[in-house]
């Protein structure tokens, strides 16, 4: 997974707070003070808590899903990034700029050079072409027409539109309009993508085919991406790292293999039940400690089968399949644990593998 | 199993019908019970005995009034016998008692039914009061105290007092507004003399240049451009009727006065286009302004045209342009209303998206806004035109002239036949111009 080195994250949220209504100053000393629950603040300050105190940060060419079910506030909270909805308190930044410190001008031209955003139901211009959609950011910075044009045909290839160019949205099909409306965020090359809820009004064939073509870009392009999703095996497949959010607070962020082994409380715990942990769990969490495996056993490591500490279960399945002694990890040649076909099963179902 | 859940259900609904009824539950559960199971009519004799009372105790004031008015007629009626002596020979005690149990009884009858839709409605919404309240019963008797005297009076007394007749009226009140409104008008006359010439002089020029294009154009070019625009708006069909309708103008002498028509609703519509528009397009933006400006197309647009004819003439003298300012009041209205809705009917998702690529609300004024309300400008301006047409008989009595001169001039000597023909010649401009900009409309 990604390390973080020293530069700044990409984009950070440190404790963003939105509270819907005209109480909203008020509702949040409150919520500080006396803390209120968010049937108290509705009650007492007719305002909504879109979000609740939500810090995170995604590195450079990180893919960051945020993940919850509607209402949980999580398009609420990506459009803090691009300052779409202005928080109640909090900060956000991109780099080291202040997104909310930025005038009207300021604010125009890192939303058009910096932050490209893709929306669930496309909103493209209906009375434009696709290369004068795709071409939009570009046209509002005033790039000249000649040049713009040619960058949105480039773009368009990129998601492999070529040909289409000179239609209209309305004659497209769905995942069609969602690629236009990736390449319309790509245009300009900023370098941090917003996706809202980008594949989830397209049947399941098309998301997947869309995620894939997604993954491919993003490997390429190297772009930090905010994936906002309300799918857990769409953020599983795509995320580096990945928020829980429920009734706008942040529940959990991790990896994907974190959340699934580690889920922070019962509602995560919930979610990632039904999830296949084959390809997203990995020998290093199933495995036992080589000397606690050796106080009790005997083992002879010449005669095991090894693996490597990130080998995921499906791997080591077929080992095992083969072989009748336990499975010997490695991390760099050394062995440093063990994996019984009992840890292996108790691994696949998710309990606690040391029972 | 079932019967146990059935059970249930049944109990909840007594208790939730109890709260509804308060009191008398007893009865009412019963009544209630009958009329789940299909059976229409019962008589409820408190509904007979209170009549209006009962109503408003049980907040049912649809019924309440109902009740109220027959009870009224009824008394009216007794009133007349009783005390109406020779002006009212042919009222008869017994019709008016007749009348009074019929209607007693037959409120007796629904009572249940309405008292049972007033459940349902509850059941929807609990904030409803329910049971009965004193509070109610004591509004009740108040309205029937304030018209049940007055009224039964006036209908059956022999000799009514004046005052009950006809309102009491104060005609100074009315003459001193009217002068006081005189003397503006005189006064802004005098004051802004200059402005309202220029006004005039503008106008005029701007119709002097259509003019001079409808008329001093020689007849076949207009024609043939006529038939050309509309072949390219809007096809075949099109083109025939323009020719037929062309052919009937010119046969019919009609030509000069339809393009001098023309020409005054040409300038019209400019006018409402270039002050309609972006007064739609700012109150689409400013909630408030739409609030203020609405009432004021309300009043452009009810307005007797005659009343503004008149200042119209006083600051403008007669002519061609009071009668185009006064066809631009009457015409205005849908354009700024079309325009507005047009703005406001662009999905809010577009906007959003415009914002997250940087648009500044000039951008998103001109480059999604204002293109995506096209069709409904577009049938903003026909809707002026149409107007603007309805208003030509209205102009010509200022002297403007063309196709409402005819018919004005018709109506003065009653001479049917040709205001027909002229009317006639009205409708087919507005026809001509409406399938050309509607099919432009269509296939754009």
């Amino acid at each position: 997974m990604m390390k973080k080195n020293s530069v700044r994250p990409a984009i950070e949220c440190r404790n963003v707070w939105k509270i819907f209504g005209k109480r909203a100053d008020e509702a949040l000393a409150a919520v500080k003070t006396r803390g209120l629950s968010k049937e108290q603040v509705h009650e007492e300050y007719d305002c909504v808590v879109g979000v609740a105190d939500a810090s995170f940060h995604a590195d450079e060419g990180e893919i960051f899903c945020i993940m919850g079910l509607s209402g949980s506030g999580k398009s609420t909270l990506v459009r803090h990034i691009n300052r779409l909805i202005e928080p109640t308190a909090g900060d956000i930044l991109i780099g080291d700029e202040d997104i909310n410190a930025l005038n009207a001008e300021q604010l125009r031209q890192i939303r058009a050079e910096k932050i490209g955003m893709v929306f669930q139901h496309t909103a493209l211009l209906p009375h434009r072409t696709v290369r004068e959609n795709v071409a939009l950011s570009l046209e509002l910075r005033n790039v000249d027409e000649q040049k713009r044009l040619k960058i949105a045909e480039e773009k368009l290839a990129l998601v492999q539109l070529n040909g289409w160019e000179d239609r209209m949205p309305s004659e497209l099909s769905g995942g069609m309009q969602q690629r236009v409306g990736l390449a319309r965020a790509m245009a300009a090359d900023p370098a941090i993508l917003l996706m809202d809820e980008p594949f989830s009004a397209l049947d399941p064939l098309i998301r997947r085919q869309l995620q894939d073509q997604f993954l491919e870009l993003a490997r390429s392009m190297k772009k930090t991406t905010l994936f906002i999703t309300h799918d857990l095996d769409e953020a599983i497949r795509i995320g580096n790292r990945i928020a829980i959010m429920k009734d706008g607070e942040i529940v959990q962020i991790g990896t994907p293999e974190e959340i699934i082994t580690a889920p922070a409380d019962d509602y995560v715990a919930d979610f990632v039940k039904d999830i296949s942990r084959l390809k997203l769990v990995f020998a290093h969490t199933v495995m036992q400690p080589l000397q606690s495996y050796l106080k009790e056993h005997d083992l002879d490591i010449s005669r095991c089968p090894t693996a490597s500490h990130d080998a995921d279960l499906d791997y080591l399945i077929n080992l095992a399949v083969d072989h009748e002694e336990p499975i010997v990890v490695l991390d760099d040649a050394t062995p440093v644990g063990v994996v019984t076909k009992r840890q292996l099963l108790r691994g696949i179902q998710g309990g606690d593998n040391n029972e | 199993m079932s019967n146990v859940i059935s059970q249930d259900l049944n109990n909840k609904e007594t208790e939730q019908l109890k709260d509804f009824l308060v009191s008398s539950t007893d009865y009412y559960l019963h009544q209630f019970e009958r009329i789940a199971q299909g059976q229409k009519y019962s008589l409820n004799l408190a509904a007979v005995l209170f009549g209006p009372l009962w109503a408003a105790s049980r907040n049912i004031w649809m019924l309440f009034w109902l009740l109220a008015v027959a009870d009224v007629t009824a008394l009216i009626i007794i009133g007349r016998s009783l005390w109406g002596g020779e002006t009212y020979p042919e009222a008869n005690l017994a019709l008016g008692i007749g009348i009074i149990i019929l209607c007693r009884g037959v409120g007796g009858c629904v009572a249940n039914r309405f008292y049972h839709n007033y459940f349902n409605q509850w059941r929807i919404n609990p904030s409803l009061q329910a049971g009965v309240s004193s509070r109610r019963i004591g509004i009740g008797t108040l309205l029937m105290l304030a018209t049940y005297p007055l009224t039964i009076y006036r209908f059956s007394a022999p000799n009514v007092v004046n005052f009950l007749e006809t309102f009491p009226t104060s005609r100074k009140i009315a003459s001193t507004t009217a002068h006081g409104i005189d003397a503006a008008v005189d006064w802004l006359t005098i004051t802004f003399e200059d402005m309202f010439d220029s006004i005039t002089w503008a106008i005029r020029g701007m119709l002097d240049f259509l003019e001079l294009l409808f008329i001093g154009t020689p007849w076949p070019v207009m024609a043939l451009l006529l038939l050309l625009l509309s072949w390219k708006a809007a096809g075949w069909r099109v083109v025939a009727f323009t020719a037929v309708a062309l052919a009937y103008l010119g046969f019919f002498g009609f030509w000069d006065k339809a393009m001098s028509t023309m020409a005054l609703v040409g300038a019209s519509v400019f006018i409402c286009l270039i002050i309609g528009a972006p007064l739609g397009v700012f109150a689409a933006r400013s909630p408030r302004f739409n609030a203020i400006l609405n009432p004021v197309l309300d009043l452009m647009q009810t307005m007797p045209s005659f009343v503004y004819l008149i200042p119209a003439i006083a600051f403008f003298s007669v002519g061609k342009p009071p009668a185009v300012l006064a066809t631009v009041v009457f015409a205005m209205p849908p354009m700024i209303r079309l325009t507005t809705l047009g703005i406001q009917q662009v999905s809010p998702s577009v906007i959003e998206a415009m914002l997250a690529f940087g648009a500044s609300p000039r951008q998103i004024l001109f480059k999604a806004q204002l293109p995506l309300a096209v069709p409904s400008i577009m049938a903003g301006i026909n809707q002026s035109i149409m107007m603007s047409l309805s208003m030509v008989v209205v102009a010509a009595l200022i002297g403007a002239g063309g196709l409402g001169y005819d018919v004005l001039f018709s109506l003065q000597h009653l001479e049917a036949g040709k205001g027909l023909l002229a009317g006639l010649a009205i409708v087919l401009c507005a026809m001509i111009l409406d399938r050309i900009i509607q099919g432009h409309h269509k296939r754009s």
